[in-house]
């Protein structure tokens, strides 16, 4: 506008607009740069933020047990003893002095146990039969010092004079009948054990013996948790636990005296979390996922054993499902299908996976789990029957008349494929069928039972079925996309010399994009350790430790939803759930980085081909 | 400031007041009267139990067409999550299919410094359903420990494995029991598990469904399969199981009046948990709530779903309790 009406103060103005338009420049330049590295930083934040939240909510799980110098107590403080079981008269059995009486929860059962270890198990509605069993609770050498209850009264602790401690439990054998069975011994103590406190509500106990050393354990663990020398005067007294287990009361004839304990988390160890643990009631020890009780005294089982392989049982079904559809579906499509239908086709299996996963997990649960127990052998005939199809249509296709072999790119072989398909599966439906029926007595999986082999109807071979679908479309777009980027001038080179497309596919196309298609499967693999909602609905959520294909599973995931809304906050179980959280993180953390890694060695592979 | 505070009290005092008054009045009448007060607004939420959320669904209904300028919103993914909404104040009214664990109580106590208040809305039963097709027709709860339980606490029953050891013989015999139940954050899961195990750890096999109806579903797909949901569960394709407490005793069906006798031995009362400080009313909303879930018209809908009636009694000493 000036510059029209005088172009001499218009140089000066040019010059001061370009010195302010390179002010302004650099001022945005300035604001972006500032605008884009804090956005960068704080998703790094972000991310550390809550890497250090779970960090901090796991951390206390494993933080060592403290324990305070003995305070001498002032005002004796009332501890409630157990009531004396009274014995019945026909329970007074000859040369047999009972020092430890202990009756069972159901009152039904009564154990007697004498000063050199021998005990004796009565069974009270038939107790004129004497013991039901009888058994030496120590070597007989030693004497027995101290026999209590844990919490809610399913397992013993025995102590002998010589520092000797044991785990017992009451167990019922074939015919109902309650037996006490040893379990195991925890790591001796030097001197004569003096006296055992069991803490309230959990497994854990106290233990004080003749050499003043007080030691803490929990009962599935041998080692104990914390010892030390206890700082008491030497006169026999007992230790009590006050209500809470913060608090241990020892108190003898001189007065009281109290530690006090932190202590949280005795039930959470690495052995606990990994192997398996002999828990209460059970005939043997196992890895065990059962968590939450409405009664305080039932132990928290967390092993995350069956979670985490219940997460890699349903990922590998899924990718053996997925990765063999996705990669041949990419070699289909990209070397074979002329360029209309393949970028078509491509769209269209890339937009599978926009499918919501809880859509395919609920028909999975509702219309396939009850589908595929009944035509279970119809679908193993089809994987029987295709490689028959594929030999048969290879041996035909040559001596087809050469007009119909000269189709290609009219869409017409694909349709054919389809209907060949669909032919197979209704044969293969039929034959399920009559097989069933011929060979099976009617149903093939009661057959299966019958061999031994678990079926139930939410398995791992439906949740690899659906989220092989559900991955399949990731997996098949990655391979996809690496097998594009081949440069054309090899493929045709190839086949200039003569190389048939197989040739090509095998020597060319596989060994260049082995990394790519690596890089795809790995992508796949975290994909389908994340799945929540398929594993939830279309599996019964069993925590078992096995392979088997016809057993459902629990995954990490599925436990995370399930239980994280009723754990309690800062319980053993909600820190437990945040491990799991960590656990699932490090999975699909170690399976992406492995998959970038890979498509960094591709790139590298390409831009050596181009250049 | 200080005034103003001090007047506004007595004004929200006068108005509770006035309250109170009104339903002394309703009182008279044999059964609480329809609030005569002006229609209620804004918003009433709930979280907590499964087994509870279709009758919650049907008493909104009925609510919300008095007031319809309230807005209830229900969120129903187990009973253990109402203590934890209430504890956390993201919801007022807890619905819960048993009572609350003394860790939750702990817990609500150390929040708020006193107990939180149960009120006893329906009396639930849970059944045991299996497939149409099976033969069987009642069963025991050593029976059900033994096809539920790892460790069998209660009556210590050998493992129950096929239908061949319930007695069904043909080709029933060589079916294997699937067993299906609840997830963990459900009461149900949580009463079956003290009822039929004495607390004692479930099989790693029974297979746990998110959805009181999910188990029923499961069953009707399944023609060997056993699962224990809510009585309001039924569908086509399932039938219901007559328990027998002990071995000798008749077998039980779950029906009203056998879980107002007390007869059925899995029957339940469900409750709506609430904030109610000791010294305060109820606010306006939650307190026409439950008015209306107590009252004779709110329990009669509660056949509807199956479930059976509070008592009056109960009822009556509730209602004095909560001042309704």
């Amino acid at each position: 506008m000036t510059r029209q009406n005088s172009p001499i103060p218009a140089q000066d103005n040019r010059l001061t607009t370009n010195k302010q338009r390179a002010s302004r420049r650099r001022w945005l330049d300035r604001l972006w740069y500032l605008l884009i590295t804090s956005a960068g930083s704080s998703v790094i934040v972000a991310l550390l933020a809550i890497f250090f939240y779970l960090g901090s909510e796991v951390l206390p799980l494993f933080k060592p047990v403290s324990i305070s110098t003995p305070q001498a107590l002032a005002e004796p403080l009332p501890v409630a003893t157990t009531p004396r079981v009274v014995l019945p008269d026909h329970a007074l059995l000859p040369e047999f002095e009972p020092v430890f009486v202990l009756s069972e929860p159901q009152q039904r059962y009564l154990l007697l146990a004498a000063r050199h270890g021998e005990a004796c198990l009565l069974d009270r509605t038939r107790a004129e039969q004497g013991c039901v069993q009888r058994l030496s609770l120590t070597d007989r050498t030693v004497d027995l010092t101290a026999l209590v209850w844990l919490a809610g009264q399913r397992s013993l602790i025995s102590g002998d004079s010589s520092g000797q401690l044991k785990q017992w439990f009451l167990l019922p054998d074939q015919q109902g009948q309650l037996r006490l069975s040893w379990v195991k011994p925890f790591s001796r103590r030097a001197a004569a054990i003096q006296t055992i406190a069991a803490e309230q509500g959990r497994s854990g106990f106290a233990v004080l013996d003749s050499a003043g050393n007080l030691s803490l354990f929990y009962a599935n663990l041998t080692k104990p948790l914390w010892q030390g020398p206890a700082a008491v005067d030497t006169q026999p007294g007992e230790l009590h636990f006050l209500p809470g287990n913060q608090r241990l009361l020892f108190s003898n004839a001189s007065g009281q005296q109290q530690w006090l304990i932190d202590n949280r988390h005795p039930e959470i160890s690495w052995r606990t979390l990994w192997q398996q643990v002999w828990y209460e009631g059970w005939q043997q020890p196992e890895y065990v996922w059962q968590t939450g009780s409405a009664s305080a005294a039932v132990q928290g089982k967390y092993s995350l054993v069956p979670l985490t392989l219940g997460t890699l049982k349903a990922a590998f079904y899924a990718m053996l499902v997925a990765v063999p559809l996705a990669v041949l579906a990419a070699l289909y499509t990209c070397c074979f299908l002329p360029e209309p239908l393949r970028s078509r086709l491509s769209q269209l299996i890339e937009l599978l996976a926009l499918f919501p996963t809880v859509i395919i997990g609920f028909l999975a649960a509702i219309w396939l789990a009850p589908a595929l127990e009944q035509h279970l052998l119809a679908l193993l005939c089809f994987f029987g029957l295709l490689p028959l199809l594929v030999f048969g249509l290879s041996w035909l296709w040559p001596r087809l008349p050469l007009s119909l072999q000269k189709l290609p790119g009219s869409g017409w072989e694909l349709l054919l494929l389809l209907a060949l398909l669909a032919a197979v599966g209704l044969l293969a439906l039929y034959l399920g069928h009559a097989l069933q029926l011929s060979l099976f007595d009617g149903s093939f999986r009661f057959w299966l039972n019958s061999q031994g082999i678990d079926y139930q109807q939410r398995n791992a071979l439906l949740v690899g079925l659906a989220m092989g679908l559900a991955v399949m479309p990731l997996v098949y777009s990655v391979c996809f996309d690496v097998m594009s980027q081949i440069p054309r001038s090899l493929t045709l080179g190839a086949s200039a010399l003569g190389a048939t497309p197989w040739q090509i596919i095998q020597r060319v196309i596989l060994p260049l994009s082995v990394p790519g298609i690596l890089a795809a499967v790995m992508l796949g693999l975290s994909r389908a350790i994340g799945e929540t909602m398929i594993i939830l609905m279309a599996t019964g959520n069993t925590p078992i430790t096995n392979f088997n294909l016809f057993e459902g599973l629990r995954s990490l995931t599925a436990a995370l939803t399930i239980e994280l809304p009723e754990a309690a906050v800062d319980s053993s179980h909600y820190r437990v759930l945040f491990l799991v959280a960590i656990l699932l993180f490090v999975f699909t953390f170690t399976a992406n980085t492995l998959a970038d890694l890979l498509r960094q060695r591709l790139r590298r592979n390409f831009q050596r081909l181009d250049g | 400031m200080a005034v103003f505070q001090i007047i506004s009290r007595g004004l929200i005092r006068c108005g509770l007041l006035l309250a109170s008054v009104a339903c002394l009045a309703g009182d008279d009448l044999s059964e609480p009267a329809a609030p005569a007060a002006a229609p209620l607004s804004g918003t009433l939420s709930s979280a907590g139990s499964d087994t509870l959320h279709n009758m919650m669904m049907i008493w909104r209904r009925h609510f919300v067409a008095r007031h319809p300028q309230l807005n209830l919103q229900i969120q129903s993914s187990g009973s253990a999550t109402a203590a934890v909404a209430l504890s956390e104040g993201t919801a007022s009214l807890g619905p819960m299919s048993r009572l609350m664990i003394p860790a939750e109580l702990a817990r609500f106590e150390r929040r708020f410094g006193y107990l939180p208040t149960a009120v006893p809305v329906a009396l639930d039963m849970l059944a045991i359903y299996v497939h149409q097709d099976n033969p069987l027709n009642s069963i025991s709860m050593a029976q059900l420990e033994g096809i539920y339980a790892k460790n069998g606490w209660c009556a210590a029953t050998p493992p129950i494995l096929n239908w061949q050891q319930l007695g069904l013989s043909g080709v029933w015999q060589q079916r294997p029991v699937v067993a299906y139940g609840r997830n963990q954050a459900s009461g149900t899961y949580t009463f079956f598990r003290q009822q039929v195990l004495c607390d004692g750890d479930f099989r790693s096999q029974v297979q746990q469904l998110p959805g009181a109806a999910a188990v029923v579903r499961a069953v009707s797909q399944s023609i060997n399969a056993i699962g224990y949901s809510g009585v309001g569960q039924q569908i086509a394709g399932v039938k219901w199981l007559a328990v027998r407490p002990t071995t000798e005793d008749a077998a039980v069906l779950p029906l009203a009046e056998h879980a107002a006798s007390g007869a059925y031995p899995l029957a339940r009362m469900l409750y709506i948990y609430l904030n109610k400080a000791p010294d305060k009313a109820l606010p306006a909303a939650e307190r026409e709530f439950l008015r209306f879930v107590l009252s004779t018209e709110g329990q009669a809908l509660l056949a509807t779903e199956g479930m059976v009636p509070v008592p009056s009694s109960v009822l009556a000493s509730i209602r004095q309790e909560l001042e309704l």
